[in-house]
């Protein structure tokens, strides 16, 4: 049985929705990095410690 | 394979991410260095765990080209741009723990094959988005429909992989709890954190909390795709357990999270004070419930004292405690214990099973005192 109740919920009623953010202008920072083009490079196993950038922890760190 | 008590190597080189450790590079599986859990029940973005299970990810999305497609067993398909979800649904925010299912396998004994994760492929952010349900009832879920399937972009490298799917019966999709989340602690999701949309499961093992989640099926009939029926089983039996070697064990799919709960603000061996009152500190959760109570021995088990719980930011939220010992001249080992408030207990013996998974056996660690 799954509960129903959320502990921890707000909800917000997005306000002037029809399309777009531009009914919620506090939604206009989010909204803009969402809609952006996220381009990133995944070093690979040549590059993922560049010179003198090496460093270790122990295992049993915890 | 790295073994307990050896090193393990940290890296800033991935996009968006601070130091992580590195398990390995593709896919990119990046563990929390522990002392993060510190610093408070939020895990950084730029600090959360990283894993993903096919190696294919793709490291250019186009938000506004973006969608995330409904369709199967619907009245109405649907194709929702991030900014409809954003705008057209009603918004949810929740405090989640998101981990692996194969946290801590570097601890099993014997060893087991797979990423050899310590205790840092978890972490608890404050999720926004909008639920499943409101997705599915724009779409009108067909009457009799059995499951709801997910799936991300990440691909395997030979076309003979499985596409990842994960399905969650109807009933459980609807909960009002699951969620489409775009945005952790405030921010939208990192790239390699699962950018732009992620399933949110709550109390569930995060091998269901599908990434760069852009595709809802809805089934008639229960989902037999292999990484349903072939992938992430445990023993169906007390703590996920079994002997190694044994056969005939009956195995279930994994699915909710059991309680843990862990010291962050001293290291094993550390030299503290003795006679002296010192502060220990961790955090717990309580896996699918909240969190009962969090009793801390200092006497190898013979006695516990409760801990003070901090502040409550729900019931599938990461919570601090804290407690005040006064060690003893010479070692003292400190174990900590949780309970949830579904009667749940962490074990005092660790579990074992063939693929590493749902380990939350008390925790102990040994203090000097000088």
């Amino acid at each position: 049985m799954r509960h129903s109740t959320l502990a921890l919920l707000t909800v917000v009623t997005a306000a002037g929705v029809s399309d777009g953010y531009a009914g919620s202008p506090a939604d206009a920072p989010l909204a803009t990095a969402l809609n952006r083009i996220v381009n990133v490079t995944l070093p690979d196993s040549h590059n993922v410690f560049p010179p003198g950038k090496a460093r270790t922890l122990p295992t049993r760190n915890a | 394979m790295p073994f307990e008590g050896g090193q393990r190597d940290l890296t800033d080189s991935f996009p968006q991410k601070g130091e992580m450790i590195l398990l390995r590079t593709r896919p990119p599986l990046l563990e929390t260095p522990f002392t993060i859990f510190d610093h408070g029940v939020f895990t950084p973005n730029d600090q959360f765990y990283v894993r993903w299970r096919l190696a294919n990810i793709p490291t250019q999305i186009d938000g506004a080209a973006f969608r995330l497609n409904v369709h199967g067993a619907v009245k109405r398909e649907l194709s929702l741009r991030l900014t409809e979800l954003l705008t057209n649904f009603p918004r949810v925010e929740l405090a989640a723990v998101n981990q692996c299912s194969g946290n801590s396998r570097e601890f099993f004994a014997p060893p087991v094959a797979g990423g050899q994760w310590a205790n840092g492929a978890m972490g608890n952010a404050l999720w926004t988005g909008v639920r499943l349900r409101d997705i599915l009832d724009r779409a009108g879920v067909k009457a009799g429909s059995a499951a709801v399937r997910l799936h991300g972009l990440d691909t395997g490298v030979i076309p003979a992989t499985p596409v990842f799917m994960k399905s969650l019966h109807v009933d459980h999709a609807r909960d009002g709890e699951v969620m489409v989340a775009y945005a952790m602690n405030g921010q939208p999701l990192p790239m390699v954190n699962e950018f732009p949309t992620r399933l949110i499961v709550p109390g569930w093992y995060s091998t269901y909390w599908v990434k760069m989640l852009s595709d809802i099926e809805v089934l008639a009939q229960p989902d037999d795709n292999f990484w349903m029926v072939k992938a992430y089983l445990v023993p169906d039996t007390p703590h996920a357990s079994m002997e190694p070697g044994q056969t005939g064990v009956p195995m279930a799919p994994i699915s909710r999270m059991v309680p843990r709960s862990i010291i962050t603000n001293l290291s094993d061996d550390q030299h503290v004070p003795a006679e002296r009152p010192l502060t220990v500190r961790g955090i717990e959760f309580g896996g699918d419930a909240g969190v009962r109570d969090v009793r801390v021995s200092a006497d190898g088990g013979s006695t516990w004292s409760p801990a003070r719980l901090g502040h409550d930011y729900g019931k599938y939220s990461f919570r601090q405690w804290e407690i005040r010992l006064t060690p003893k001249r010479g070692p003292t080992v400190l174990q900590v214990k949780a309970s949830n408030t579904s009667g749940i207990v962490q074990p005092a013996m660790a579990n074992w099973n063939p693929g590493g998974y749902i380990r939350n056996v008390i925790e102990s660690m040994t203090v000097v005192g000088a």
